[in-house]
């Protein structure tokens, strides 16, 4: 074990964290409001959206994380390029940094995997209590916000933090487009020596750390948003 | 003549089961009109197509002036419709995310825009009236169904509204707790408030409806006052139905 390696190190690849976080936060945030409303598309069986949210979702979950970066990152800046060429602008696609498409791909199965969460969340909620909403006179929206999203969210809450944790981890494939997140910086300090053991032992604990800590959050988080149930404390 | 309520024509299926066959009805105001019949009469979705929550396919509903076309009816209309009336549930259906006190208010503060200071006090005063001054902050299910279906009257109660459709209020309750909500059903009706009530409690339909509706098939059978439907019914399924329901033999 080189104790050495470890002590310089180990603060560069803690310098990483924060890339590692703005991808996880940015594609949550974005990937689960287009979750939500993918999982209300569906639940309202709005003609052909919702199919195509069906496809969509389900080529999503069934192909490999690090094939939907690559497509992203290979296929899409030619896309790009393409279009702009046919409405005359110059797009310069190597101006886009990496992150971006990380950040892309990360959004898009995050929306996907949320989406299931969220729509088994609100077809958990009783149908009565979209009824009584609208007994008192409440509109529809009234009804989702006011009623059923506190419930549902309370429902979809333990799978949410599964999900997030899972995506912590994910961020680590943003290291085969180069983003310098914290895998890619440990596996590139560790090659001129050899000091693969040390990398994976430190990005271990980083990951173990990060884990532990949104599982905590979430915790929390859940057994708030729980209290209304008869077994919480009340 | 005026009424407070008014349905024509009410149509309703549920793919090819034909529900509602063409039900006419008029309620004046302060009328209690109690709603009989065998489960499968279409009385319960009779009551849910007052304020749409099953819409029906033909017809019309009228209430206080204000009437929706089943056939063209838009979203504007229906809500329109939906904050005159208001509705007690048979499983309560209080906001599980709120706490009794909340559940009361929601209504005054999202719907009708009160200050929140004002719902709640009315909420409180509303809420001593059916006896849960003491559940206030409680959750709905940290209460007895008893309680809960209080609690179901007071949320309809204060929004002041035209009238108020029960759908068989006591018939997910404990035996033991029948009679509290009743008694609290009696209170409203003494107020003179508008109210039609779906129920099998025969002895409640005496002695609170001022008319009593038998239904089956889809359609109204018969109709009159209490005593007169309930004790000298005149057409013989009636006399069927309530001689079973009350477990005397029929005497016609």
């Amino acid at each position: 074990m080189d104790f050495g390696f470890i002590m310089e190190a180990f603060p560069q690849i803690a310098a990483a964290i924060p890339v590692t976080l703005l991808m996880v936060f940015v594609s949550a945030g974005i990937g689960w409001v287009l979750g939500l409303a993918a999982a209300l598309v569906r639940k309202n069986r709005t003609p052909v959206l919702s199919q195509i949210l069906a496809v969509f979702v389900s080529f999503m979950r069934s192909v490999p994380s690090v094939i939907v970066l690559y497509i992203a990152y290979y296929v899409m800046p030619a896309v790009i390029y393409a279009y702009g060429q046919n409405i005359g602008w110059a797009i310069d696609i190597n101006a886009v940094p990496p992150i971006a498409y990380a950040i892309f791909a990360l959004t898009l199965s995050q929306a996907a995997y949320s989406s299931e969460v969220f729509r088994a969340a609100i077809a958990a909620v009783d149908e009565g209590q979209t009824e009584a909403a609208y007994s008192v006179g409440m509109t529809r929206a009234q009804a989702l916000f006011r009623i059923v999203f506190p419930q549902a969210f309370a429902t979809a809450m333990p799978n949410l933090g599964g999900l997030f944790v899972g995506l912590i981890k994910e961020t680590s494939l943003a290291y085969y487009v180069g983003v310098y997140e914290i895998t890619a910086v440990a596996n590139l300090l560790s090659i001129p020596k050899l000091n693969f053991i040390e990398a994976y032992i430190m990005t271990t604990v980083v990951y173990e750390i990060l884990s532990f800590l949104f599982n905590k959050c979430f915790r929390a988080g859940e057994s708030r948003l729980k209290r209304f149930r008869a077994n919480a404390a009340g | 003549m005026d009424y407070m309520v008014k349905l024509e024509n009410i149509q309703k299926s549920f793919g090819d089961n034909h529900i509602l066959k063409g039900v006419e009805l008029n309620i004046k105001k302060g009328e209690v009109v109690v709603i009989l019949g065998p489960s499968g009469s279409g009385k319960t979705t009779l009551l849910r197509t007052i304020n749409f929550l099953d819409a029906a396919d033909e017809g019309s509903v009228c209430v206080n002036d204000f009437k929706v076309d089943a056939k063209k009816h838009n979203k504007a209309q229906v809500i329109e419709l939906r904050r005159k009336t208001a509705m007690v549930f048979q499983n309560y259906n209080l906001f599980a995310n709120k706490t009794i006190l909340e559940n009361v208010m929601e209504g005054l503060v999202t719907v009708k825009k009160f200050k929140k200071s004002d719902a709640e006090e009315m909420s409180r005063r509303i809420l001593a009236k059916v006896g849960l001054s003491e559940r206030c902050d409680f959750y709905p299910a940290q209460l007895s169904g008893g309680q809960q279906q209080r609690a179901g009257i007071a949320r309809a109660l204060i929004l002041d509204p035209d009238v108020i459709l029960f759908d068989e209020p006591t018939s997910a309750l404990d035996p033991e707790l029948v009679g509290e909500v009743l008694s609290t059903i009696k209170n409203v009706a003494q107020t003179g408030i508008t109210m039609i009530v779906v129920t099998h409690e025969i002895a409640f339909a005496r002695e609170v409806a001022t008319r009593v509706i038998f239904m089956e098939g889809g359609k109204v059978v018969e109709q009159g006052p209490p005593e007169a439907l309930l004790v000298h019914p005149k057409e013989p399924r009636t006399q069927q139905f309530l001689s079973r329901i009350t477990g005397i033999s029929e005497s016609a």
